[in-house]
């Protein structure tokens, strides 16, 4: 089920909302652990019932592990060790079965067996249990009853695309004493939340997507105009889309009274690469840092070995991504570059703030090409066109501004893109993020009517068939 | 500063808001009705892919000229006149085989239509189970799913934006490019004739664009195409396409002789021919069907009639139409296999006046 889906805006969140609220009313908290469990496991069977048993025995040996670890006393280092050890070996192994091998291949000579149903989100669970049992390694952390973890493992909000909530986070948020149980002040704001998020993703995500696709879908060269406009509007879509759903999933956080991490704290706005990687996908950041970065050592073993840290959890971040050749140069790219900024982090300061600031979303926007090019052929064709001045082509930007229905004539099509384009930028860099104006926000009738109008913009941008981008992920 | 409102207030007002807001929204939608859902409208910009169900449903006609972009140059009034009654024109760029059934299911349903013309694009029925461009909530008159419509994207995103434009150049006195003002006329929408009368070059230049690979024709998957476009033919006859109280008249469009070359080149030929006999045959086994078979005629030699391989001037279309009337094109058995015997004459004589057509793709 999809955030975006009429079933899911207008029954099955109401429903949870509701549900909650009445059983929170109940003095034992477990009735309603047990519904959202029952309701999360709905919201995943939705798309295939049967990887729902993947994800719950990937949870179930996760638990079993991190008790093992947490039982097996300190003294015994290697036994605990070797219990991590076989732990994320499994993980590792669960997430390369589905995610790097050819399933389709092996459908077609098996049939639709459950083995080889993709679990959603598995890559984002995947990581998610490891670093729960790194963090129970480390003493940061203990397993919980077997209820909560359960309902940690299949919570709907974050499971499909994150935010990658770590376990002691969520158990502590769990330990409140008024946790799930919504009120209105939390009601109101996650409402708001959701609503700017369900924007970004239907409105202008969905929306400038017709010029990344039919500018990826280029064949012959492209032409300065188009390549440009093609890298922008990738780079604005896959914002646009992948923080509206970590707000919209932000959002339903806050209407059960069990807030989820931000995720995105405005990226494009960011003054080196490191800062933008700290502001961007911050969850999987903070994942990748506890399970690769500090376990190899993080910056304790000199400036060389941080280096080599640095660079090995970006290239796992690519590889994290898929397993092509673009998201592996794509996450070495950003792993020599945090190499590079650590390495000139004094000469690059004295560079003033707003030039910094370009650099950096040029650079973000340079590296998202090979991130959604489907072969390097395809994102060398995107940057040799961003650097052919000599062929301007605005009749070939006029071509991917068109949404392939109805036909608009080449200078209304160039206004459209363009107009687009400069909306998309003057929104991420002239305004608050969608976590700050949620925290500002008043509860006044203003309010409430430009919640009503952005809910009406939403609903007739929701018949277009959408995906999120990071459900390929 | 105003005073903010306590949580509860706010929850209730947005909820009453959002009500009013879509209420209001949804009102202002039915009344203008742009795809001709409730009522039949004047003035507004006919979309073809979202008006044709309410064109059906609420225009006055007595026959219906259904089709893809070979049949959108067709003179309505010419076609009026030979019927003796008002012919609805329902072609749509592209059209598939499925989409003929839908529409051809709308037009049953409706019961106004006594006569129904046709055309069928050969290849369509080389595909696979193919889209269908009108939304499922025109597909049926379940009015609980009215509100896709009323709260569309389609409706909102697509069509208002568009013919407020429209609307407001005429009101201003704007004179706009006829293949705009077009969209706002049933007989004329979907016409591409006048866009395209620079295009058509004469029979060298056709060729020597074809060879230079602008053909305009997509590849077909020659591996047991014959076999697949029958089983596409026997999906498309389950459907009951053809109500028993309507005639149809049923035809493939007239491809150049060029297009003939072409799928000789690329190994298709020999399927189309045989799918051909196979077709009409199947054809002539219904009372209500006039089979007609245009894809030997005479103008399919000229080459200057043609904007590419398949598409053809707005005359022929007109000795189409006539010959709905004479019955002069009957798809009888044996006019069939001459007229393959035709289509492959054609091809040979091209082919020796340029070689390069011997070439295999």
């Amino acid at each position: 089920m999809s955030f975006t889906s009429y079933e899911f805006i207008f029954c099955f969140l109401p429903l949870t909302v509701l549900g909650t609220a009445l059983l929170s009313r109940l003095k034992n908290g477990v009735y309603k652990k047990l519904l959202l469990i029952a309701l999360s496991l709905v919201f995943y069977a939705w798309a295939s019932p049967a990887a729902t048993l993947w994800l719950l025995a990937s949870a179930a040996v996760t638990h079993l592990f991190a008790r093992l670890i947490f039982k097996t006393a300190r003294e015994h280092a290697l036994a605990r060790k070797a219990l991590l050890g076989a732990g994320a070996l499994f993980h590792v192994l669960f997430l390369c079965f589905f995610k790097y091998i050819d399933l389709s291949a092996l459908r077609a000579s098996l049939g639709d067996t459950l083995f080889l149903f993709v679990p959603m989100g598995v890559s984002f669970f995947t990581f998610q249990f490891i670093v729960h049992l790194v963090e129970v390694y480390r003493g940061k952390d203990a397993p919980s009853s077997p209820l909560d973890f359960l309902l940690f493992a299949t919570f709907f909000p974050y499971r499909t695309m994150g935010p990658i909530m770590s376990h002691s986070a969520f158990a502590a948020e769990l330990a409140r004493v008024d946790a799930l149980k919504p009120n209105a002040n939390e009601l109101g704001r996650g409402i708001y939340q959701f609503v700017l998020g369900m924007t970004k993703k239907l409105v202008l995500a969905d929306t400038v997507a017709t010029l990344a696709t039919n500018g990826f879908a280029l064949t012959g060269n492209a032409s300065f105009a188009a390549a440009w406009g093609t890298a922008l509007a990738y780079t604005f879509q896959l914002y646009f889309d992948f923080s509206g759903y970590s707000d919209m999933a932000c959002g339903i956080g806050r209407m059960l009274n069990l807030p989820l991490p931000q995720n995105f704290d405005s990226p494009y706005k960011s003054e080196s690469v490191s800062v933008f990687w700290r502001r961007w996908h911050m969850t999987l950041g903070r994942a990748l840092t506890t399970s690769v970065y500090i376990s190899l050592g993080g910056n304790r073993r000199g400036i060389l070995r941080t280096c080599l840290n640095l660079f090995a959890v970006m290239a796992v971040s690519g590889i994290w991504h898929g397993d092509t050749v673009n998201f592996l140069i794509w996450g070495c790219a950003y792993g020599l570059i945090l190499v590079f900024e650590r390495l000139c982090e004094k000469p690059l300061s004295r560079i003033p703030a707003p030039l910094r600031k370009g650099l950096t979303f040029l650079t973000v926007l340079t590296l998202w090409v090979p991130f959604r090019a489907p072969t390097f052929a395809g994102a060398l064709r995107i940057w040799r066109g961003m650097l052919n001045v000599t062929n301007l082509g605005l009749g070939q930007f006029a071509a991917i501004c068109q949404d392939n229905i109805i036909s608009l004539p080449s200078a209304v099509a160039i206004l459209y893109g363009a107009a687009l384009l400069v909306l998309c930028t003057v929104l991420v860099f002239c305004f608050k993020n969608t976590h700050e104006k949620t925290d500002s926000m008043r509860f006044d009738t203003k309010t409430a009517l430009l919640l009503a109008l952005l809910f009406f913009l939403c609903l007739i941008h929701m018949s277009r068939a959408s995906v999120f981008l990071y459900e390929n992920f | 500063m105003k005073k903010e409102l306590s949580p509860r207030s706010f929850l209730i007002r947005t909820l009453v808001l959002t009500l009013a807001v879509l209420l209001f929204f949804g009102a202002v939608m039915f009344a203008v009705d742009p795809y001709q859902f409730y009522r039949k409208t004047q003035g507004h910009v006919l979309d073809v892919r979202y008006s044709t169900p309410g064109m059906i449903k609420h225009f006055d006609y007595s026959a219906a000229l259904i089709g893809s972009s070979m049949c959108q140059n067709f003179d309505m009034d010419q076609l009026d006149a030979l019927h003796g009654g008002e012919v609805l024109k329902l072609t749509k760029g592209g059209m598939t085989a499925s989409e003929s059934l839908l529409v051809l299911r709308w037009l049953a349903e409706a019961g106004k239509a006594d006569t129904v013309y046709l055309g069928l694009d050969m290849t369509r029925f080389n595909e696979g189970a193919a889209d269908e461009y009108y939304p499922a909530y025109f597909a049926n008159d379940d009015a609980s799913d009215d509100w896709r419509y009323l709260f569309g994207y389609e409706a909102w995103m697509r069509y208002l934006p568009l013919n407020t434009a429209v609307l407001a150049a005429n009101a201003a006195g704007i004179r706009l490019p006829s293949f705009i003002s077009e969209k706002s006329d049933p007989d004329l929408v979907g016409r591409w004739m006048e866009r395209y009368k620079n295009a058509f070059l004469g029979e060298e230049a056709l060729v020597e664009n074809y060879l230079n690979g602008k053909g305009g024709v997509s590849a077909q998957n020659t591996d047991g195409m014959y076999e697949r476009m029958v089983r596409g033919l026997d999906d498309f006859l389950k459907q009951e396409p053809f109500d028993p109280d309507t005639t149809y008249y049923v035809f493939f469009s007239p491809y150049s002789a060029l297009y003939w070359a072409h799928t000789g080149r690329e190994g298709s030929l020999d399927a189309l021919l045989k799918f051909r006999t196979h077709f009409f045959e199947k054809m002539r086994g219904y009372e209500n069907v006039v089979a007609l078979d245009f894809q030997a005629m005479d103008e399919t030699r000229n080459l200057g009639l043609y904007k590419d391989l398949s598409h053809y001037h707005e005359d022929v279309n007109a000795l189409m139409a006539e010959g709905f009337a004479s019955g002069a094109y009957l798809a009888t058995d044996e006019a069939v296999e001459k007229n393959n015997e035709t289509i492959l004459q054609n091809v040979a004589e091209l082919r020796e006046k340029y070689p390069a057509l011997n070439e295999a793709l």
